[in-house]
């Protein structure tokens, strides 16, 4: 839990669910928390507490879903408002250069705003705390990717040095061998999975102080004991909502014991909306 | 069924496009009509942090008799094209000096997940799967339920400035595009016939006027192929009549063609025959 830098940016996140847009679609749906911009120079970076994650195991989100990731988006809004998050931003601010990656960006919050990130990197430890006690908990480890095959990765612990292996769905991108990554381990009311997000080398986070860890290994195997753990799909979203993508109202087909079926090479190709004539005249 | 990246050489029915004007856009209790106003540069930079003048809409203030702007909802999607190729060319003007002031319609694009691409196959009336392909590798779904139009005018200007044309289902999908789309608003044609005689074969079961389960599902089919034989018909046979005319294709390939449409609209016809008497 230590190990780890606490938060990551919309390009670890777009690795993790595949691509920009479908970042932002997750956002305006409400499932992933904002993350917070910090602008410098034309530069620009998003940050996202670790564990903005939780929302990944929700594929259709229902009513209930929803009640947990109120609690998400809300522990993401009161960090960004922290004064410690202030100060971070503020060095980024004068930092962010074209082409930065997340080593430069820690890089320069542990040269310039060590305390700061310190204090936040705690805080994003306590609003898990409170998240857990909600019923949405996280259990990170931090690894270095060994292997990388068709059906997953093989990801070594330094700190235990176990090997664990990790379905390749757990993340849209493919990770090269030596990617540092977490593997978080998330339980999200009855939701459970798996999700790999790219992260910083251990070198540079020796430097920062250690945060007190909010839960002991003995609570996590209390909270996770009855979790199995299957690979996540990055959820998909629709840009209309829920609501709108309910089939209630709909005009349905039901399922009858008896199914009929036309032959459909009596109309194949027979569409009266298409045309394939170049010449044609609309009537 | 698949859709490939802008095959057809102009848009056409069933062309996935993508374009910043593009929101299914309806009407909700909160519609008015809005005014136009403007701010100085200075206003909109000091408020909304944009540089240049700011033109923004007011509900119910400002109206004028030349504006026609209206406060309503929508969402931003990809959308796929639902006028007939017919209404397109004429809408767009080809041929005949610019675009009109015609609309086209359009229904959203939404994403779908494996479970729901499995469920729609054979049950929504108002939502068409478009399962994942070789071109796109995501499930997704044709909302014929929020379909909304735009002026041809503007689709006419996205198209000169590219890349508003994404992709074309092939013959296949928009054959079946068209089909649900004529069972969702018109309750017709070969989807709606399963669906009504499914019952139907159901109800000769349960009320004990057949016995032979085999026997009611052969003479629904029969019968839903009656109605595919003649939804061929129309769409190859008498549709394409027309289009051949327009073509001055040669007569007899037209005769040729309706003498087998027809034929086998008598075979389709005979064996239903058969099958209901039989009951």
């Amino acid at each position: 839990m230590d190990t780890t830098l606490g938060f990551f940016t919309q390009y670890e996140l777009d690795a993790v669910v595949g691509y920009p847009r479908r970042r932002q679609r997750l956002i305006a749906s409400g499932l992933l928390p904002r993350g917070e911009r910090v602008k410098a120079y034309g530069q620009e970076t998003i940050v996202f507490p670790e564990f903005a994650t939780a929302a990944l195991v929700v594929d259709r989100p229902t009513p209930q879903d929803a009640a947990l990731l109120r609690h998400v988006l809300a522990a993401a809004e009161r960090l960004y408002a922290a004064p410690s998050f202030a100060a971070m931003s503020a060095v980024l601010r004068v930092t962010l250069r074209k082409g930065w990656r997340l080593d430069d960006l820690a890089g320069a919050l542990i040269d310039g705003a060590l305390e700061a990130l310190t204090e936040w990197r705690g805080l994003v430890k306590n609003a898990e705390r409170h998240l857990a006690h909600a019923g949405i908990r996280f259990r990170i480890d931090y690894g270095r990717v060994e292997e990388v095959s068709e059906t997953g990765y093989r990801v070594a612990l330094p700190e235990t040095g176990d090997i664990i292996s990790v379905a390749a769905n757990a993340i849209r991108a493919t990770l090269p061998v030596g990617a540092w990554v977490t593997r978080d381990l998330i339980e999200l009311g009855a939701r459970t999975g798996e999700v790999l997000v790219p992260t910083v080398a251990p070198g540079l986070l020796a430097s920062v102080p250690e945060t007190d860890d909010a839960i002991d290994t003995a609570s996590w195997n209390e909270l996770f004991r009855n979790a199995t753990f299957e690979p996540v799909a990055v959820p998909t979203v629709r840009d209309a909502g829920v609501e709108a993508d309910s089939a209630r109202g709909d005009l349905l087909r039901p399922r009858r014991r008896l199914s009929v079926h036309a032959d459909r090479g009596l109309y194949a190709n027979a569409n009266t909306m298409a045309r394939e004539s170049a010449t044609h005249r609309s009537p | 069924m698949t859709y490939t990246p802008a095959r057809r050489a102009e848009l056409s029915f069933g062309d996935v496009c993508g374009g910043e004007f593009l929101y299914d856009v309806h009407a909700r209790e909160d519609a008015r009509a809005m005014g136009a106003d403007s701010a100085g540069a200075s206003f909109a930079r000091k408020t909304y942090g944009v540089d240049g003048e700011l033109t923004f809409f007011l509900p119910g203030i400002n109206i004028k008799a030349d504006a026609n702007y209206v406060l309503a909802h929508g969402v931003h999607q990809q959308a796929l094209v639902l006028s007939d190729d017919c209404l397109i060319e004429t809408a767009l003007g080809r041929g005949t000096g610019g675009p009109t002031n015609r609309r086209l319609l359009f229904a959203p694009i939404a994403e779908a997940t494996t479970d729901d691409i499995a469920e729609l196959a054979g049950s929504n009336f108002g939502r068409f799967p478009l399962p994942a392909d070789e071109h796109f590798d995501e499930h997704r779904v044709i909302d014929l339920r929020r379909c909304f139009m735009v002026d041809a005018r503007d689709i006419a200007g996205a198209l000169d400035g590219g890349g508003f044309r994404i992709a074309s289902l092939d013959d296949e999908a928009r054959a079946q595009l068209a089909v649900r789309w004529s069972a969702y608003t018109l309750r017709r044609g070969p989807f709606v016939a399963e669906d009504s005689l499914e019952k139907f074969a159901e109800y000769l079961l349960d009320s004990g006027r057949v016995t032979n389960e085999t026997a009611a599902v052969s003479a629904a089919e029969a019968l839903a192929n009656v109605v595919a034989a003649a939804w061929g018909f129309e769409g190859r046979g008498v549709d394409g009549a027309g289009t051949a005319a327009d073509d001055e294709r040669d007569p007899q390939e037209v005769i040729d063609s309706l003498l087998t449409e027809l034929e086998s609209l008598r075979s389709t016809l005979g064996a239903a025959l058969d099958a209901v008497t039989m009951l």
